[in-house]
């Protein structure tokens, strides 16, 4: 009696418990509205092929100093394409949706609360370290960006580049999204 | 990180099983060990467990314990102190295109037992650090002896609270907290002079985001999904999804359920132990773990069992194999609310096959006082539907001593 009691006890717990809601969630991420001059300073820093330009990266990055989406453009030759720029945008507001999204929705306070942020800041662990202390050009440049002040966003990232090897400016200041929702690797 | 459930489960069964077990043993006077009438008993242990799998996973786990009991008046305390030396380079980190790692898990239990009459109590605290995951566990498992002790019930209430952090992170710059309660209620009925039965009943209440901070899943478009196969390899993976790979998202709770039945049977000069576990969760993943040993008492001295185990399971309900995600034309991505790359959610089935052999060295009035025991044991894993891997076999040696001393 106590086994099928404990037999009901169990049925009865598992078929009251709630399944997970497994339909999609929408996430409202930063505008990629001039996200052109971040995806410049990002690709600067971050996009050589040794990092995060890299196809086994999981937030990986297209543009002039690393891997180029148009087989006929190289490394190094060439500004980062709105389409390159397009690609990262949706690369880096997809990493943790739903912290990205609840930052976007309080008006961009507490930007640490994002991985990419802590790591860029070298607050987490980060083989590349720190890339973009905290206040510095390179980190308003994507704090601004967070807190959707797109209009503000040319300042900090142009002064971002510093002495780097100077990337051309972004060749028409737009963001093109039509890669986002295709494969964007060529065949080996 | 790896092992949060196991944890907590590991508890319950510690305590829940000493119960069931004794009974076992008190029918089986040839694996009893001496009880040292009305002096003081100390039982040490020393083991040290070398995993290895074909998913480059090598794990070596050392393994001390000693309890120091006075049978006659009803009390021990007991503790164990364990090390998970773990190297990996497995598929899982070459997807995060990071290079092996080592890492050391520290493990410690204390444990009390105390009976009084018909009622024992055991409380237990156990803690588990390592680099990126600490884990606390507190509880204990009340018991009550019916019929002469040939029946018992118990019942065990765990808690268990663990924060989740990144390996070389400060707590404090990233965590997580889980916690999790933990019920578990059982009988165990001596069906005659040399038959037992115990039914355990376990439930866990988990709440907290158990997703693993490492953990990216790859996105696909809705007409490249659908072809995407089991154990399609990371290359190819990375070609064919979208620039976006976000991380792991878990539901912030769970519950689980586990009915866990054992049958101990001696004969002559062998027992017959069957372990039959049915579990279901709130993730609607269900499973039945079957496990059998039968231990031949070849002589006064040695001991030696063949096991077999086999073990089953369904995916989670928001198990894929690939995701889709989308950019909506308004701005706002679209991504499956829960997702997760962890084979242990997916549709799986491992087989075990093990052997295992104990040998007393004590004196000839005692001859399993001192007792050395080496337990080897091969599992194949199949993957149903996952990415990277179809399949892992993997091997789980064990070589122990064990001495208790009057």
């Amino acid at each position: 009696v106590k086994a099928r009691g404990s037999i009901f006890l169990s049925a009865l717990l598992v078929a009251c418990a709630d399944a997970p809601d497994t339909s999609d969630a929408t996430f409202e991420v930063p505008s990629s509205r001039r996200f052109d001059v971040v995806a410049r300073t990002l690709d600067a820093h971050c996009g050589t092929l040794d990092c995060h330009g890299a196809s086994s990266r999981n937030f990986r990055l297209f543009g002039f100093s690393g891997r180029r989406l148009d087989p006929t453009h190289v490394s190094g030759v060439g500004a980062t394409t709105a389409l390159e720029a397009g690609v990262d945008y949706c690369s880096l507001t997809a990493i943790e949706p739903e912290v990205l999204a609840r930052v976007v929705v309080e008006g961009g306070v507490e930007p640490e609360r994002l991985t990419f942020l802590r790591k860029a800041r070298g607050s987490e662990e980060h083989v590349g370290e720190t890339v973009f202390a905290e206040g510095s050009a390179g980190d308003e440049c994507l704090v601004t960006w967070i807190s959707g002040r797109s209009d503000d966003l040319a300042a900090p990232c142009e002064a971002s580049l510093g002495d780097l090897r100077d990337p051309p400016p972004p060749t028409d200041g737009t963001v093109d999204l039509s890669a986002c929702n295709s494969r964007v690797e060529r065949s080996p | 990180m790896r092992l949060q459930l196991s944890r907590l489960y590991a508890a319950i069964v510690s305590g829940v099983l000493l119960i069931s077990g004794s009974l076992i043993a008190r029918a089986d006077d040839s694996t009893k060990a001496p009880d040292g009438g009305g002096r003081l008993v100390v039982r040490t242990a020393a083991r040290t467990s070398l995993y290895a799998d074909t998913n480059d996973v090598t794990v070596v786990t050392p393994v001390a314990t000693a309890e120091l009991a006075k049978p006659s008046a009803g009390w021990s305390v007991h503790g164990l102190y364990l090390a998970d030396i773990v190297s990996a380079a497995s598929v899982d980190i070459i997807t995060t295109a990071s290079p092996r790692w080592t890492e050391v898990r520290h493990a410690g239990t204390l444990g009390a037992s105390y009976e009084t009459g018909s009622v024992g109590l055991r409380p237990q605290v156990s803690a588990s650090v390592e680099p990126d995951y600490i884990s606390y566990v507190g509880g204990g498992v009340v018991s009550l002896d019916l019929y002469s002790r040939s029946h018992a019930v118990f019942l065990g209430y765990f808690r268990s609270h663990d924060t989740i952090g990144r390996t070389g992170t400060s707590f404090d710059v990233f965590s997580r907290t889980l916690d999790a309660d933990a019920l578990s209620a059982g009988v165990t009925l001596t069906l005659n002079r040399s038959t037992h039965l115990s039914l355990v009943n376990d439930v866990f209440f988990e709440r907290g985001d158990s997703s693993k901070p490492y953990r990216y899943v790859p996105l696909f478009s809705a007409t490249v999904a659908p072809t995407i196969e089991k154990g399609e390899s990371v290359e190819s993976v990375n070609r064919e999804r979208l620039s976006a790979s976000p991380l792991e998202q878990l539901p912030l709770d769970r519950q689980r359920y586990a009915l866990t039945a054992r049958f101990g049977h001696r004969f002559g000069k062998s027992t017959l132990r069957v372990d039959e576990r049915f579990y279901a969760d709130s993730w609607s993943q269900q499973a039945s773990t079957t496990e059998a040993r039968y231990f031949v008492d070849v002589s006064r001295r040695l001991t030696l069992w063949p096991r077999a185990r086999v073990h089953a399971q369904t995916g989670v309900s928001f198990w894929e194999r690939a995701y889709v995600g989308a950019l909506a034309a308004d701005g706002v991505w679209r991504i499956p609310r829960f997702r997760t790359g962890d084979r242990e959610l997916g549709p799986l089935a491992t087989f075990g096959l093990g052997a295992g052999a104990s040998f007393g060295f004590g004196p000839r009035g005692s001859p399993r006082a001192y007792r050395v025991a080496l337990q080897l044991d091969a599992m194949h894993t199949e993957f149903f539907d996952t990415l990277y891997l179809t399949s892992r076999n993997a091997t789980l040696a064990t070589l122990g001593v064990e001495a208790d001393f009057e």
